[in-house]
């Protein structure tokens, strides 16, 4: 029933995003609830369930269900973070499409059909990798990515048909081939050395709230049908040089793509090579030629995708606060984002984890099984040198804060009823000005809302330096859509200089009081045009304007608990930095669970059983 | 030897060298429907009538999807790299090769002709992802290869049972949903369908 459930989930939650395409916001909206169903079905699903469709039957097993849980939260937090930070509206649907197809690819029983899934949720989640501003080099990127998801599942799907249903009677040579053959699927799938350069270029092209769907959870899945298969062929003790060869490219993607990210201070590189030096284990993992190998490798793969989707949520809490993705533009981080902080040291627990952990513990039985125990051991160690750059984050973090981070958001909250009550509710006040960026100064467009604006324009009043109240960079995402009847908006040349000049094209909005900045995500920057209905910005400057006044007039007589009850939308709106960042924090503790074996990954994964589950 | 597959497999040849040599959108979408269509008799054994309807509606959805994407953009296409004569012979030789390989095994599980069809599907599709420079045929190219890979599995041998064709149908379908995007989208840019940067504008040269 669950797992009904759960494809049902999905299913009908993307024909609600493809219904609701041109409505961004119910759009998402679905798009989250339909991923929060996949997720509780996903927990209530039992240890052992099966659905039969047709003359086929689908089985989920402990692993499975685990591996589902982890992905359907994971994809849920960077919804939510991507929704704060910066949304790609073709994310919900990648989502669920993904999902489902990864759940039908885990839970199938015929080697060839999941790989045909996990190949078509590869070309899937190409929807989610471009940007709203969309460049050639963009397009170039989704379509390598495209093509190399099908190439990967086209080799997986030789390799399996050569070895056939009975790979018993397939001589030694053969089954050396179709092995080198799904090495080389995985390791195109995964961005082993040297065949990395197109999911390196896609990363780097990629939103990065997409990046936990496009580099971790579906190469995972992909990865997982792989070594399914290749349980088979171990299970007949048959071994071919050719693991020599897999095991070659394992060791030369760890350690290369390790030592990459040394020499670049680029968080999303930073992320990409981390999850191309990953791929190496997996590719240790089918060149481990045994059962322990595998339920390691199966192991891995879950902390593998959990870790890289609370670094991705973090690099994207850090471009969604404070515009930036390197290191040595974000001086003072910690001393403003300290969950993130928090997250992001989670995240390397479950990434590298720690001696006693099951996300080490899996690593180094790879790295020995592979090289032996003291050179296994140093290339564990090579593993950690993507640490070095996550130091030097670190101490960054700690410094005072710079330009760029000062100018930026941070995880302070602040009740609405507070900012209400420092907003004069005078008529003047439902005038809003959206400041357009400078470097260069605009002319004042007014943009009449329902009837002509009362009072003059408002050049550049607004007094958002840094540390004020509500100086923070909040999204109206969520607020309600009453408007007052009477209300103009503004553009005009203002606003914080650091932040402004790099935030070039995404305008900011500032009541005339002075006491919000509100800057909007990308989905909803477009320019508003004199003369037009209100619509994105002004809308929501006039959904704050409307929250306030009612905010003001209560103030008078409830306490602040009351307010933020009453005002749970708007504190969405106000405090997305924050939430994003608890979100994070969530998945996090979440992937610290896993990581430490508390859920019982291990055992799922047949770690200490006589043999390992074929997934 | 099977005429009906024999048959089939002229077709899905025919459509091959409709997709390769054309320089217009919607024939290489026709050429595309084409094979699919055709595929499942040369592959060798027809699936269930219920599953076969599965995955004739889904095919169709997805040509209609690339269809519907060539409409909205422009059915005019340039050569590919290699050149449309160059890639159909590559077929043609792969077709021949496959066959006599098949022929050359005494197993009987391996039919000749499935396998001489899959391994010319292959080659077609490696030859329009390999050497397309356009979105439309980088999707033909994918499509084509998706089939390619699930019609080996029978030509080997293998049993292709309804998991594997339902699969194979919604792997299809979500393959031309992508490709489509990819199609608007990459038009959005340049308005067509080719993947190079776009011509620069020397009136704006310094």
């Amino acid at each position: 029933m669950a797992l009904f459930v759960f494809f049902l989930s999905a299913a009908v939650g993307g024909g609600g995003v493809v219904a609701l395409r041109e409505r961004p916001k119910p759009a998402a909206a679905i798009g989250l609830l339909a991923t929060a169903a996949c997720l509780l079905a996903a927990v209530a699903m039992p240890e052992v369930a099966s659905l039969d469709v047709g003359s086929t039957t689908l089985h989920a097993d402990p692993y499975i269900r685990l591996f589902l849980v982890a992905a359907a939260l994971a994809l849920l937090v960077s919804q939510v973070v991507g929704l704060a930070h910066g949304w790609q509206r073709e994310l919900p649907l990648a989502t669920l499409g993904a999902l489902g197809l990864v759940g039908v690819a885990l839970t199938v029983g015929t080697p060839a059909a999941a790989m045909l899934a996990v190949a078509a949720a590869g070309t899937f989640v190409v929807i989610a990798s471009l940007e709203r501003a969309i460049s050639m080099p963009a397009v170039r990127a989704a379509a390598s990515g495209f093509r190399l998801a099908v190439v990967a599942g086209f080799m997986g799907l030789v390799a399996m048909a050569i070895t056939g249903e009975d790979p018993i009677f397939v001589s030694p040579d053969v089954l050396a081939g179709a092995t080198l053959l799904m090495a080389a699927a995985v390791a195109i799938r995964v961005g082993a050395i040297p065949v990395h350069a197109p999911v390196a270029r896609l990363i780097e092209r990629a939103r990065t709230a997409a990046l936990p769907l496009l580099a971790a959870w579906v190469p995972a899945a992909f990865a997982v049908v792989a070594l399914g298969w290749t349980s088979t062929i171990v299970a007949l003790g048959t071994t071919t040089p050719i693991v020599v060869v897999i095991m070659a490219f394992g060791v030369l993607t760890i350690a290369v793509a390790s030592a990459v990210v040394l020499i670049d201070d680029d968080l999303v590189r930073w992320l990409g090579y981390g999850v191309i030096a990953d791929g190496g284990f997996v590719l240790l993992a089918l060149a481990g030629d045994s059962a322990a190998a595998i339920s390691s490798g199966l192991a891995w793969l879950v902390c593998f995708a959990l870790a890289r989707s609370i670094m991705a949520c973090v690099v994207l809490g850090f471009q969604g606060a404070f515009d930036a993705r390197r290191t040595r533009e974000l001086e003072g981080w910690l001393r403003r984002t300290p969950l993130l902080g928090v997250a992001l040291l989670a995240a390397l627990v479950v990434a590298f984890g720690l001696p006693g952990t099951l996300s080490w513990q899996v690593r180094l039985d790879l790295a020995q099984g592979a090289l032996g125990a003291p050179l296994g051991l140093a290339l564990v160690a090579i593993a950690l040198l993507p640490l070095v750059p996550v130091a030097r984050l670190g101490w960054t973090g700690i410094r005072p804060l710079g330009d760029v981070v000062a100018a930026g958001g941070s995880e302070r909250f602040v009740l609405p009823a507070r900012t209400v009550a420092t907003t004069d509710a005078s008529p003047t006040a439902t005038q809003q000005e959206i400041v357009a960026t400078p470097p260069e100064p605009t002319p004042t467009l007014v943009e009449p809302a329902s009837e002509p604006p009362i009072g003059g324009s408002a050049m550049g009043s607004a007094p958002d330096a840094p540390g004020a109240p509500g100086a923070g960079s909040d999204t109206l995402w969520g607020a309600a859509d009453e408007q007052p009847a009477t209300e103009a908006t503004t553009l005009s040349s203002s606003g914080r200089a650091a932040r402004a000049a790099r935030k070039a094209s995404q305008p900011t909005i500032v009541s005339q009081a002075g006491s919000d900045a509100t800057s909007l995500p990308d989905e909803d920057a477009a320019s508003p045009v004199p003369g037009s209905t209100p619509r994105g910005p002004s809308r929501r400057a006039s959904a704050l304007v409307g929250m306030r006044r009612a905010g003001t007039a209560a103030s008078a007589s409830a306490g602040p608990l009351r307010h933020a009850l009453r005002d749970l939308p708007a504190i969405w709106a106000l405090d997305r930095t924050l939430l994003a960042s608890l979100a994070t924090l969530v998945l996090a503790l979440v992937g610290l669970a896993f990581a430490t074996d508390l859920v019982g990954l291990g055992a799922a994964a047949g770690l200490g059983a006589a043999s390992t589950p074929a997934p | 030897m099977n005429p009906i597959s024999i048959a089939a497999s002229a077709v899905v040849l025919l459509g091959l060298g409709i997709t390769l040599r054309s320089t217009n959108g919607r024939l290489i979408v026709a050429g595309v429907a084409l094979t699919l269509l055709a595929l499942p008799l040369a592959a060798g054994g027809s699936p269930e009538p219920l599953v076969l309807a599965f995955r004739t509606v889904a095919l169709l959805m997805a040509v209609f999807l690339l269809d519907h994407a060539i409409r909205r953009t422009t059915v005019l296409l340039g050569p590919t790299r290699l050149g449309g004569t160059a890639e159909l012979g590559l077929v043609a030789a792969a077709f021949i090769l496959g066959a006599l390989l098949g022929a050359s095994i005494p197993d009987p599980r391996i039919p000749a002709i499935p396998l001489g069809a899959a391994v010319a599907l292959a080659a077609a599709a490696g030859s329009l992802l390999a050497f397309g420079t356009d979105t439309l045929r980088i999707a033909a190219g994918a499509m084509l290869l998706i089939a390619a890979g699930t019609a080996i599995v029978p030509a080997l041998g293998g049993e292709i049972d309804p998991a594997i064709q339902l699969a194979f149908a919604v792997a299809e379908l979500t393959t031309a949903v992508a490709a489509a995007w990819l199609m608007l989208t990459g038009a959005a840019v340049r308005h067509d369908l080719e993947l190079a940067d776009r011509p620069r504008d020397l009136r704006d040269a310094r």
